[in-house]
């Protein structure tokens, strides 16, 4: 027996499926997926999450006010991913890169469990669902606390559709979960969207005079309008109380964000990366033109809303891709169902099964099985290997640089650029930094400021001379090294082909 | 009696595609200063049309610029040049602001036509085409792009008539293809929606022959778009360089540098808010696919995904989606509407307003509105005000920067910021020429990486000044360059205004 033939068998077949290969493709798939997640940890903001969660564990208290910066110094800061911190702190202190590697893979397979469990389809299709959704989500895996918020949307949108789709209410679990969420990320709100998604698309349900099983009558309606009340209400149960509820507005209120952080920024789908976003929605909706279900609401609604929130900011592609994979999968197995006889009959042409010899097939495909679990453990062993790891941080972040200042230290205010403030927050204890990627701790005037001074623009020295800048810490060939290049005062003291640095004379 | 008050009444008022008209062409003259100083590169096309009309002669080497002089041009645009330069002759850049209203307004125009055939129902036809024409306005700038969206109306407009059997005139396609060849670059768009009716009917036929047993040469409505798309094809090599049309503008499009660094090549921002009217139209054809019992044919739905996603990854492509996909979403919304309860409410009014509509002969009052329009403006009849205001603003443009360096005879290779490339062969060509304008598809990525390397004082960057033997140089007056270049040996700043600065190289 071939392997094609083997692998399709188990496929095709729903009562071998019912009758104990079950397991192969989901575990399959999902070994995919882990080997898909597991990556180095690369992120900026990682660091500045490792400093925060550090200091949490030793003190045992939050921390709620800035001590990594000078341009902040004591000042509030809403952090809303403290237990996050934490958790990311000890993985890090126990396990290394391994540990964090690890841990991104894990979360990242955990939300596609979620996703392949509201999926009403053979296995086959909800595996090419699952692989194509992973690519969409794949740009917003990373060692950050965002990932958790990923894993809660996930659990969430399980949720609600076994109230939904399976009549079965387990809704009293969003207190738990958005208690976590509020003291785990500040994405809280995404949740609260979903739940606002269900409600409108039940209310256009009803609209449109549709009737079902699946459709929520208005007691049903009015009983989530409560649960996302109490979601909402639940969020104040943190160390930053009530703040907590102000904090997506504070970060979407900051302009410069979009100019400046790539994943708030809207997509560009000539980058091969971002385009299975792209693939997911198309597919989404020419599968629910194309079957003779008409789309339910509460799905429109949600693919909708979130399709919107992806097509302003890049890092809305995971719950994107969280809300639209079920219902890609739901309408597939609608066409699947339409036209079963004409799949099945093509299907068994193509992969004429032959009988007998089920140990072979077992141990083929247990091999199979295996060995992936295997690529998927040596891939998360590989890219989290410390002298990798490293070899890569020097090609992003400015080492040596942060090594020569920790080595002569110059006096002075530090001016760095804002994608290393989070590595120099942990790197660089003594030297505080000027901005790192709490955006919402910097409000829109400084990080103007800041953009204007990296650009070398009119009035960059009155701001290093307002902040006493005595070093300046850039990228190479930005503006500020040209104009610094051509200022007297200053001296570039040390350069690599990626940062400069730059010390005030005297 | 009643018979001819009804036959007067049909001639003197005005249908709604008269008011449609009427209000884009007065909104597009009322936008004529944005629209002539949000690029330079009206600047270039009137240079190169004034220099056709004058001579007679389609220029297919480089002219314009002293770092590219006498290499092979592709004159993709000829067409379009020499009439833009013809209502500049005519009129001034107020010719060339009312030319552009004309064809915008007539563009949608025809569209709303398309909409309101394709859907049955007045009201949907002017809501999409209301929608397109916000969607495509981002790009409504005096260029020969225009063209294209009209071509590409009339171009589907031919292919769905084809499609459902409504006409047989095949032989309008080559005929539309000849003029759009050498009108503007974008004929491209032509063959992609050829493509696609050609796929879809393929498919559809194919389908269709499986359960009713046809053979091909049975089907009445495929041959005809075949023979009209296979004719266009021969047909666009009918222009000044041949084949190499096609090359040049396909070998742009694969130019992954060229492309990133063309704004308008960019997938679009959605958090701008002249994204939005796009963003409403794919969420209305989601909307729409996922609520209408009514299945789109193929055609239409690979016509929607395809320029979706072309709209997606370039913001240029979006006013050609807006024009194409209109039709589309007014026939679904419509259906849509016949199918809910709405359609109780809403398809009597439209049925009433309909055959008001259809009683009016129209045309009368936008020949006058235009007319009465275009003598008002140029007898100076109150609309001074916004004629006076069609220029290129000293805000925008080096205006006085060029007028300074014309008085003080500056001469010799340039190096010049290239979004003034455009302004300065307007203003200063053929005595001066520039380092780069904004053809990028003739410049190349070699001489592209050049300019950048200098404006961002990258390395070489004085390498690449001594390479062309730069005299002076032209930049924004905050530049980086120019604050570089002050510091130079040789260089000084000779003017300087709120916009422009000019240095000199004075060894």
């Amino acid at each position: 027996m071939s392997l094609k033939s083997s692998i399709t068998r188990v496929y095709i077949n729903p009562q071998e499926a019912s009758a104990g290969w079950h397991w192969l493709v989901p575990l399959v798939l999902f070994s995919l997926v882990f080997s898909m997640a597991a990556r180095s940890p690369l992120e900026s903001d990682l660091w500045w999450h490792l400093r925060a969660g550090e200091e949490t564990w030793e003190t045992t208290r939050p921390l709620l006010t800035d001590t990594f910066s000078h341009t902040r110094t004591g000042a509030a800061w809403i952090n809303h991913s403290w237990l996050s911190q934490v958790g990311l702190y000890l993985l890090y202190a126990k396990g290394g890169y391994l540990a964090l590697s690890a841990a991104v893979a894990l979360l990242a397979t955990l939300s596609m469990v979620f996703v392949y469990a509201q999926m009403d389809a053979p296995p086959l299709l909800r595996a090419f669902v699952i692989i194509l959704a992973g690519a969409a989500a794949a740009p917003v895996w990373s060692t950050r606390p965002q990932l958790v918020s990923l894993v809660l949307f996930a659990l969430l949108s399980y949720l609600l559709y076994l109230y939904k789709w399976k009549q079965a209410n387990y809704l009293w679990m969003i207190i738990p979960i958005f208690i976590l969420w509020s003291n785990m990320h500040g994405g809280y709100v995404l949740g609260l969207l979903l739940i606002a998604s269900l409600l409108a698309g039940e209310v256009l349900n009803h609209l449109l005079g549709r009737q079902g099983e699946e459709i929520l009558a208005w007691k049903g309606i009015a009983g989530v309008g409560i649960w996302l009340v109490v979601g909402g209400l639940v969020v104040a149960i943190n160390p930053n109380g009530a703040a907590m509820w102000v904090i997506p507005f504070k970060t979407v209120g900051v302009g410069a964000v979009q100019d400046m952080i790539f994943e708030w920024g809207s997509p560009n789908f000539h980058e091969l990366a971002q385009q299975p976003m792209l693939y997911l929605l198309f597919m989404t909706f020419a599968a629910a033109s194309l079957s003779s279900r008409r789309l339910d609401g509460s799905d429109l609604v949600s693919v909708l809303g979130f399709a919107f929130l992806a097509f302003l900011a890049r890092r809305n592609f995971g719950p994107f891709a969280l809300v639209a994979a079920p219902v890609l999968a739901r309408h597939l197995n609608f066409l699947w169902i339409e036209h079963q006889s004409r799949w099945q009959t093509w299907v068994q042409r193509k992969f004429q099964r032959k009988e007998g010899q089920p140990p072979v097939r077992n141990a083929i495909n247990i091999t199979i099985t295996v060995v992936l679990i295997l690529v998927a453990l040596i891939k998360v062993y590989l890219v989290s290997r410390p002298q990798l790891v490293e070899k890569y941080s020097q090609e992003i972040f400015p080492v040596q640089a942060a090594a020569w200042i920790e080595a002569n230290r110059p006096a002075g205010n530090l001016f760095n650029d804002y994608n290393w403030g989070g590595y120099l927050a942990w790197r660089l204890r003594d030297f505080p930094v000027f901005v790192d990627g709490r955006t919402d701790l910097y409000d829109d005037v400084l990080l103007t400021q800041y953009l204007r001074t990296l650009a070398g623009e009119a009035g960059w020295q009155e701001i290093l001379n307002h902040f006493k800048i005595g070093i300046v810490l850039v990228e190479k060939d930005s503006g500020l090294d040209r104009a610094l290049d051509q200022t007297a005062g200053w001296s570039r003291r040390y350069a690599d082909k990626l940062a400069v640095v730059y010390v005030r004379d005297g | 009696m009643k018979e001819k008050s009804v036959h007067l009444n049909g001639w003197l008022l005005p249908r709604v595609q008269d008011v449609l008209f009427i209000t884009l062409f007065i909104a597009v003259v009322g936008l004529g200063p944005r629209l002539l100083n949000v690029d330079g590169d009206l600047g270039r096309h009137l240079a190169i049309g004034k220099y056709i009309l004058t001579t007679r002669l389609i220029p297919t080497q480089d002219l314009f610029s002293h770092t590219m002089a006498g290499e092979a041009l592709t004159p993709h645009e000829w067409l379009a040049q020499v009439a833009f330069a013809m209502a500049y002759r005519l009129g001034g850049l107020d010719g060339v602001v009312i030319f552009c209203a004309l064809l915008i307004a007539a563009t949608f125009s025809i569209l709303f036509r398309q909409c309101y055939q394709r859907s049955g129902m007045l009201l949907a036809g002017l809501g999409f085409t209301i929608l397109a024409a916000a969607a495509a306005s981002l790009h409504w700038l005096p260029r020969p792009h225009l063209f294209t969206l009209l071509f590409l109306v009339l171009w589907v407009g031919e292919l769905e008539g084809l499609r459902q059997g409504t006409h047989r005139r095949w032989w309008t396609l080559p005929i539309l293809m000849l003029i759009w060849v050498n009108i503007h670059g974008a004929f491209i768009a032509g063959f992609v929606v050829w493509g696609i009716y050609l796929v879809g009917s393929l498919v559809e036929f194919w389908a269709g022959k499986s359960s009713e047993g046809g053979g091909f040469g049975d089907n009445a409505n495929l041959l005809p778009i075949v023979y009209g798309g296979v004719l266009s094809l021969a047909v666009s090599l009918i222009n000044p360089v041949g084949l190499r049309l096609w090359d040049t503008s396909l070998s742009f499009l694969h130019n992954r540098y060229l492309v990133g660094h063309t704004v308008e090549y960019l997938s679009p921002d959605f958090q701008q808010a002249s994204s939005w009217p796009f963003l409403i139209l794919i969420v209305l054809s989601i909307v729409l696919l996922g609520l209408s019992q009514t299945r789109r044919s193929l055609v239409s739905i690979l016509m929607l995904a395809a320029w979706t996603a072309m709209g997606l990854i370039s913001a240029r492509n979006i006013p050609l989606y807006a024009v194409v996909t209109a039709p589309i979403l007014a026939g679904a919304f419509a259906n849509w509407i016949r199918e809910s309860r709405l359609s109780h409410g809403v398809m009597p009014i439209d049925d009433r307003i309909s055959a008001v509509e259809a009683s009016f002969r129209g045309g009368l009052w936008p020949i006058l509105i235009v007319g009465l329009f275009i003598i008002a403006y140029f007898g100076g009849l109150g609309l001074n005000s916004i004629s006076s205001r069609n220029g290129f603003s000293p805000q925008v443009f080096p205006v006085q920067a060029i007028d300074w360096m014309k008085a003080e005879q500056i001469s010799g290779p340039g190096f010049n910021y290239f979004p003034w490339g455009g302004y300065i062969l307007y203003r200063a060509w053929p005595e001066q020429h520039v380092f780069i304008d904004g053809q990028t598809d003739f410049y190349g990525e070699s001489l592209t990486r050049q300019y950048e390397t200098v404006l961002t004082q990258s390395e070489g960057w004085r390498q690449v000044l001594a390479e062309y033997g730069v005299r002076w140089v032209l930049m924004p007056v905050n530049a980086g360059l120019a604050r570089a270049l002050e510091s130079e040996e040789g260089w000084r700043i000779r003017y300087q205004d709120p916009t422009a600065v000019v240095l000199v190289y004075e060894p």
